[in-house]
């Protein structure tokens, strides 16, 4: 549905975005992950044809973004950060307007402002005037124009930015409603939000993309940590712990008495906790918690942009 | 052109929904009525000739009106695109559909039928003219058309200086004191040498308005009001195109 190869956006002496290159396919929900400043939104304009990149080639849905702009427009609906929105009209008169610049009319129009509005549960508001309507109302304006045209492909840039934890939650629900039958691609900055709604994750740091895989394979390929928490002296469970052969990168804290390790193991097929359980077998000692974590995205996200 | 239709519906719409367009239209109302009263007053003195025609007048035969033109045409233009690139609302809008072209047509167009719609109650003025006296209805005519043209210049021009920035303020400001000088070609005249005037009496808004306040429909001028706004406008489709070059 989207190929990028190559892009490259630069600003005067800025490269903003730096050789990138990656595959949406039909039905994908992408989180395009990264710090501020990392290309996210550059990205995003690029591929939504409101600017053009330095170099590079850019297909959506089968449309060059140079070339084909009109045709890719066609495609998209997009939520650019911060929800700009004509502030002066009511809800549904600025969906109507925005229905028919994405060539619907007539009964279908009115049959797709209903059906957003009811998807993005606007039905309250739907004849207030946008500037008088709460951030998260507005963001679900945003979302809903982005919907309006019914696109295959979504772009939307950071959605939940600014909104309260309800609101969030609300649409994360939504976003991941809307990503059943279409190809979603969203923008954030916020870990869990990735977790919880995309199945594939793009990390992208100073313009250029650290990793690009599925949740699943991201966080398989990241080693999984041992934690133990012990009541001992700290400098003797550290001495226990190197005993461990397989066991490196061990990491401990002390709190009231109880000294907290964690570590990482050589054998990622192998499950050693028997073998830290035995090296830490003394007497007097005890043990409250043995386990391993499986590292969370943040885990991911720090180790990669840490990397490079 | 459904997409132009659509887009010049709402741009019309958002004039009338500014406050701003009422406050300039109300301003606007009061000034040329009180200017054909003026008018009307000095020239039914009996030292004036009997046939002085008030639109002759009216329409660029004083200082009013041209300044007028200037304040209501900046003051209607200001905001077209300085507004959407403050509020961001350019990305969603150039993310659809539409071309540049039709975005810079639509709002062209949209604050050319404002204008027009804010002249058509003067008509009143030539109506309560001709039950006292005859009307030169060929003045009056050529005297609206005139007035229409040079509207499609200078909103042109407003519409370009707002494609250039993203403040209101900064946006009228440059467009009206622009507007002057354009309007005070027509006095450098007499200051530059025998060989460079008849370059500023061609160039000038006032000569080339001239014959439309006698009226005569001169092409020249036509020409020069439609050439000046065409020009302006590709101007301004180029620096909308400009975000893409940057």
């Amino acid at each position: 549905m989207i190929q990028v190869k190559e892009l490259v956006k630069t600003y005067a002496d800025l490269t903003a975005v730096d050789h990138i290159s990656f595959n949406v396919e039909k039905g994908d929900v992408v989180g395009l992950l990264g710090p501020n400043g990392a290309g996210k939104t550059t990205t995003m304009k690029i591929l939504t044809c409101f600017m053009p990149a330095t170099s590079g080639e850019c297909k959506v849905a089968g449309h060059d973004v140079f070339k084909e702009s009109l045709e890719v427009r066609r495609h998209i609906g997009y939520m650019p950060e911060n929800v700009p929105l004509y502030t002066d009209m009511r809800v549904v008169e600025f969906l109507a307007y925005r229905g028919r610049l994405k060539g619907l009319k007539g009964q279908s129009l009115i049959n797709r402002i209903n059906c957003v509005i009811d998807a993005c549960e606007l039905g309250q508001v739907r004849t207030r005037i946008i500037e008088q309507l709460s951030k998260g109302n507005k963001q679900r304006v945003g979302l809903a124009d982005a919907l309006i045209g019914d696109p295959d492909i979504l772009i939307l840039d950071e959605p939940t930015i600014g909104l309260d934890p309800n609101q969030v939650r609300k649409v994360r629900e939504l976003i991941r409603e809307i990503g059943r039958d279409r190809t979603v691609i969203l923008s954030t900055h916020i870990l869990p939000e990735v977790e919880m709604v995309c199945e594939k994750v793009i990390i992208m740091y100073k313009g250029k993309i650290v990793a690009e895989d599925s949740m699943s394979n991201l966080r398989s390929g990241n080693k999984k940590r041992y934690v133990v928490e012990i009541f001992a002296p700290k400098a003797e469970v550290e001495r226990a712990l190197l005993d461990v052969k397989e066991a490196y990168e061990i990491r401990t804290s002390e709190s009231e008495g109880w000294v907290r390790a964690e570590m990482l193991s050589r054998l990622p097929e192998e499950n050693i906790s028997e073998k830290i359980f035995l090296a830490l077998q003394k007497p007097n000692w005890k043990i409250r918690l043995l386990t391993t974590v499986m590292p969370t995205l943040e885990d991911i996200f720090v180790e990669m942009t840490t990397k490079h | 052109m459904r997409n132009f239709r659509t887009l010049f519906r709402r741009e019309l719409a958002t004039l009338y929904y500014t406050p701003t367009s009422y406050v300039v239209m109300c301003v606007f109302l009061i000034v040329v009525g009180w200017l054909f009263w003026i008018l009307v007053n000095y020239l039914n003195a009996p030292s004036k000739p009997i046939d002085a025609n008030v639109f002759g007048y009216l329409f660029g035969g004083t200082f009013i009106y041209w300044m007028v033109v200037a304040a209501v045409t900046s003051a209607l233009t200001m905001r077209s695109f300085s507004e959407e690139y403050r509020s961001g609302t350019i990305e969603m809008l150039m993310t659809t559909p539409v071309t540049d072209t039709q975005v810079v047509l639509s709002k062209f167009a949209a604050a050319q039928a404002f204008l027009m719609i804010m002249w058509v109650p003067t008509l009143v003025y030539v109506y309560v003219l001709s039950r006292f006296t005859t009307v030169d209805m060929g003045v009056v005519m050529a005297g609206y058309l005139g007035t229409f043209l040079l509207n499609c210049m200078l909103t042109s021009l407003g519409i370009m200086i707002s494609s250039t920035n993203r403040s209101q303020f900064v946006s009228f400001f440059v467009t009206f004191i622009g507007i002057l000088m354009l309007f005070s070609l027509n006095f450098m005249q007499d200051v530059v040498s025998n060989k460079w005037r008849v370059v500023y009496r061609y160039a000038s808004v006032l000569e080339q308005f001239n014959p439309f306040t006698k009226g005569v429909i001169s092409s020249q001028s036509v020409i020069y009001f439609v050439s000046i706004t065409l020009f302006l406008l590709f101007c301004t489709i180029k620096s909308v195109e400009s975000r893409k070059w940057r």
